[in-house]
């Protein structure tokens, strides 16, 4: 993650490689310390948590359903979609982990925004570091109850 | 020790849930100032959340993160993982040679397209 940002930066690798290019467009400024950075930290961390899952969940899949729904339907799409019907498992697990781990993300933030854009997990972070333990307990608890 | 944890993980699943979510829900009526947090019973607090407008465009914005985030990653996972399990595996060993129970329920084996 920490990676992106001497890639990303305005003087960065990117921009650099672009300019040397000779890139018609000046230097690109949303590239880093935006919401574009944030997102792309993001799946880049959580893209393997959505993955393993899914592969696992796909890897127990019968091949001799593939055989037979080839024989039922000879079209090639009927297999990405049974590949999609019994890979749900696996999706629901994948999507768990990404789905938590982005709301309680508060480092990848913090860091790829440059500190101009917040998250639920930043506010809490940010309390219980100026020691407002109750706020960031209240906080929580309202996370908390908004989610089940 | 081992066994004290062994119990403490075992016997008791209250211990790790129910103690550290009620020890946020009381903390959060407390009172607090710049050095220290002080037992009482406010909801000063929740007013302050839920009263504040910025409360609501971070947690707004922590969902749109997540629903951004949640697509991109189904849709890349999604790709690699059938790319993983149905190109990679069947091109490095034969097609039938894993799926040995199929094989025995489904009897001999005819040409697969």
């Amino acid at each position: 993650m920490i990676s992106w940002i001497p890639f990303l930066g305005r003087n960065g690798i990117l921009n650099s490689t672009l300019m040397a290019l000779g890139s018609p467009t000046s230097r690109s400024e949303f590239l880093l310390f935006s919401d574009f950075a944030v997102v792309l930290a993001f799946v880049h961390l959580y893209t393997f948590f959505m993955v393993v899952p899914i592969f696992n969940s796909m890897m127990r899949i019968d091949r001799a359903l593939f055989e037979a729904a080839a024989d039922a339907a000879p079209r090639a799409g009927r297999r990405c979609g049974r590949g999609w019907c019994r890979g749900k498992p696996g999706i629901a697990i994948g999507s768990i982990f990404v789905v938590t781990m982005t709301m309680g993300d508060f480092v990848t933030v913090r860091f790829m925004s440059g500190g101009q854009s917040a998250s639920v997990g930043l506010m809490m972070a940010n309390a219980i570091s100026l020691l407002q333990y109750p706020a960031a307990a209240a906080n929580a608890w309202c996370c908390w109850r908004s989610c089940c | 020790m081992g066994r004290l944890c062994q119990r403490a993980a075992g016997a008791d699943p209250g211990l790790f849930l129910l103690v550290p979510i009620t020890t946020i829900v009381v903390v959060s009526f407390w009172d607090y100032d710049s050095i220290q947090v002080i037992p009482d019973f406010l909801l000063q607090n929740y007013q302050e959340l839920l009263g504040a407008e910025v409360t609501w465009r971070i947690y707004l914005n922590t969902l749109r993160y997540t629903a951004i985030v949640w697509t991109l990653t189904l849709g890349i996972g999604f790709t690699v993982a059938y790319f993983l399990a149905f190109h990679i595996r069947t091109t490095a060993m034969p097609h039938g040679a894993v799926s040995c129970c199929a094989r025995s329920r489904s009897g001999p084996r005819t040409s697969s397209a």
